[in-house]
């Protein structure tokens, strides 16, 4: 079956594989590609606490 | 990250920091994959003063000098909040004082190992801490006898059967 394709009774196995592979993915990454991760999470929370900030300011 | 670690290992050159390890998440990030984190821990071995107190006026007097900021409990160095933390348990200190120097780019950082890690995460005990034993145990990293070692003398044995019951 091709990679894109699922099949609905095998769902839960479908994403426990999913799941798998990206885990030894971020596993096999150098120390350094990891902690540049954890700078662009880092970044990205910022926004996103920027943003709900910026909408708490607005609100009446 | 790289020019808040040469910061760190300047100041420990320069005798400020007499001996430091990278804990918490971004040394947990050594071993298995990367979890998102407001901070970078350090943990440090202070030496006290002839007073006994442990004084870090010399210390924040030369991150300032280097360009660093203080914002609460943490020092900004090249945008990295840090959490510069004395060893506050004989675990701690053990955690530090056997920490390994790992490669990051061009550097050799000391990186709190795989079984204190786990030990530390035991002894501070928040759900998040009991995920970072989880995740480092199945990924393999951990050597267990090690680590049941640990556990024993610094009697954490209570707070690891709260983790064999949660993911065991």
């Amino acid at each position: 079956m091709p990679a894109d394709t699922l099949d609905p009774a095998r769902l839960p196995e479908h994403v426990a594989e999913a799941k798998s592979a990206w885990r030894k993915h971020a596993q096999a990454l150098t120390w350094e590609q990891k902690v540049a991760a954890i700078e662009r999470m880092r970044e990205r929370a910022a926004l996103l606490k920027a943003a709900r900030e910026r909408r708490r300011t607005v609100m009446p | 990250m790289r020019d808040t670690l040469q910061v760190l290992l300047r100041l420990r050159s320069e005798g400020l920091l007499a001996r430091f390890a990278i804990g918490g998440a971004v040394a947990a990030s050594y071993y298995v994959e990367a979890v998102a984190t407001e901070d970078l821990d350090i943990f440090a071995l202070l030496r006290p003063s002839a007073s006994g107190l442990l004084v870090l006026t010399p210390l924040y007097a030369r991150l300032r000098e280097l360009g660093a900021t203080l914002e609460s409990e943490h020092v900004v160095i090249h945008g990295w909040p840090v959490q510069i933390l004395p060893a506050y348990t004989p675990l701690v200190e053990e955690a530090v004082e056997a920490a390994v120097e790992r490669p990051f780019h061009d550097l050799a950082v000391p990186v709190v190992g795989a079984e204190h890690l786990c030990a530390i995460a035991l002894q501070t005990g928040r759900p998040k801490d009991y995920l970072r034993v989880h995740s480092m145990i199945e990924a393999g990293c951990v050597d267990t006898a090690a680590l049941a070692r640990l556990v024993e003398k610094h009697g954490l044995s209570g707070r690891w059967s709260i983790y064999a019951r949660r993911y065991t």
